[in-house]
């Protein structure tokens, strides 16, 4: 099957809302400001109304936050941004994935996480030109293509997958290729662009697993080493998760010493508890 | 299939340690089961005859770069954590010698650049901390390219072990 076939054979996905389209939009385009992407938060009820919960479990004992502007007060735009793209994602991630033996909101904590840790990636790295929100955004959605593949694996090819991995240590990605036709990142990468996402997105989850031929190799590295660190902190859900590669050349681009790395790691694995915390209340 | 001694699992209560903790037992109706050990380690360690044991999710092999982070979280690092988990069993009444170790986890990468290598330095870390105690592990199933779910029954000290997309086993 090609990836075209396969998406339009898929069910049930739940694509985001028109205003998460836009506000993914607004905070992947430098022109745009604070102010421009509280509008676009502000005009859906929805999101704006599971955002002050959020707001309100995150800040008990402060005071209640009642509105998109107190919610900014207290927790600062970048965060608001992160909760409401986290929010926008969430009943799209959420659903467990069988294909890859996924429990219910397996694959949403991964994604929470890799989002969280590639936030602090980017931190740490020599990479100034690149946003705290877009690098959010790109490590939430990078394995979405896991959604669409989940589908179409029966337990016959689950085990032929777990079988290529363990007889000829085949990648995940390779194993995919030749029983579905296509990799997750692949088709991940067209599910977005069908959902309308910005290409620097497209081009991140489309090189998660091979940062060095991207277009965009900076935010595609910075998702590569956020997924690593996620699976080295806890957070490596299904079938063969290290069954894939990490490209040295593109880590050692991010100017990361050795000894910072392991700093990096513990951070990682304190960034669970707010993991937790979005999976309980999205 | 399930060999348990006592009250069926599902009598049982479930604790679940958390990557990065360690927990002890000798209540006959807990299970402790530790999920997403991929690179991290799984430590048990149970003595058959007090009955008591428990469970370490290690992280990192050594502390010597976070001493700070050592003292509040002692157990996200294999050789603080390991220390602090046969003194708790030692605690609750096991005896050195019965104890039966068993370690899990220590997932590698299909590269082994040395900053995604943690699974295997891992294993080492605890291999060697165990040796120089004069302990050597019952049972070891570590390595590949999965996470795991392990779960110790305290009053048999039986291990089921889980991988995605595999039936549950014993070991
Ligand atoms: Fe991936
Ligand atoms: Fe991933």
């Amino acid at each position: 099957m090609t990836s075209k076939e396969l998406i339009s054979r898929v069910r049930n996905l739940k694509a985001p809302s028109p205003s998460v389209t836009k506000l993914i939009t607004a905070v992947t385009d430098p022109e745009a400001d604070n102010e421009k992407i509280l509008e676009i938060i502000r005009r859906d009820a929805a999101l704006c109304a599971k955002l002050l919960s959020l707001c309100n479990r995150a800040t008990v004992g402060v005071s209640s936050v009642a509105s998109i502007d107190r919610a900014v007060m207290y927790l600062g735009h970048r965060a608001v941004h992160r909760l409401a793209l986290s929010i926008g994602f969430g009943a799209a991630l959420a659903p467990a994935v069988p294909g890859y033996a996924m429990n219910q909101t397996e694959l949403w904590r991964h994604s929470l996480h890799t989002a969280f840790i590639s936030q602090l990636v980017l931190e740490k790295s020599n990479f100034p030109d690149q946003d705290a929100s877009v690098s959010y955004t790109a490590g939430l959605v990078h394995d979405i293509g896991k959604l669409v593949i989940g589908q179409f694996i029966d337990p016959s090819q689950q085990q032929t997958i777990l079988e290529l991995l363990n007889r000829d240590q085949c990648e995940l990605l390779e194993a995919e290729r030749r029983i579905i036709g296509v990799d997750h990142a692949e088709v991940g990468a067209l599910l977005l662009e069908k959902w309308g996402l910005p290409k620097i997105i497209i081009e991140a989850v489309a090189n998660h697993h091979n940062p060095a031929i991207s277009p965009s190799p900076q935010l595609s590295t910075i998702v590569h080493t956020a997924d690593l660190i996620a699976h080295q902190t806890g957070s490596c859900p299904g079938i063969a998760s290290f069954a894939v590669r990490a490209n040295e050349e593109a880590v050692n681009a991010l100017g990361i010493h050795e000894s910072e790395f392991e700093a990096l790691i513990i951070s990682a694995l304190d960034a669970h508890q707010l993991v937790e915390e979005m999976a309980a209340a999205a | 299939m399930t060999p348990n001694k006592g009250a069926p699992e599902s009598c049982k209560k479930m604790v679940v340690v958390g990557v990065g903790n360690m927990l002890t037992s000798s209540d006959p109706h807990t299970i402790l089961v530790t999920h997403s050990l991929g690179s991290c380690i799984g430590v048990v360690a149970y003595d058959p005859v007090a009955h008591v044991g428990g469970m370490l999710h290690a992280m990192l092999p050594s502390s010597a770069a976070n001493h700070d982070r050592a003292v509040a979280r002692p157990f996200v690092f294999v050789d603080t954590g390991l220390p602090a988990l046969f003194n708790a069993i030692y605690g609750l009444g096991g005896n050195k010698d019965r104890l039966l170790v068993t370690i899990t986890g220590g997932a590698q990468f299909l590269t082994r650049s040395p900053i995604f290598n943690i699974g295997p330095r891992n294993v080492a870390s605890v291999t060697d901390l165990l040796l120089s105690n004069g302990i050597i592990a019952h049972l070891v199933e570590c390595g590949g390219q999965y996470s795991r779910t392990l779960r110790l029954d305290l009053a048999s000290g039986g291990l089921i072990l889980d991988a995605p997309g595999c039936q549950p086993r014993h070991l």
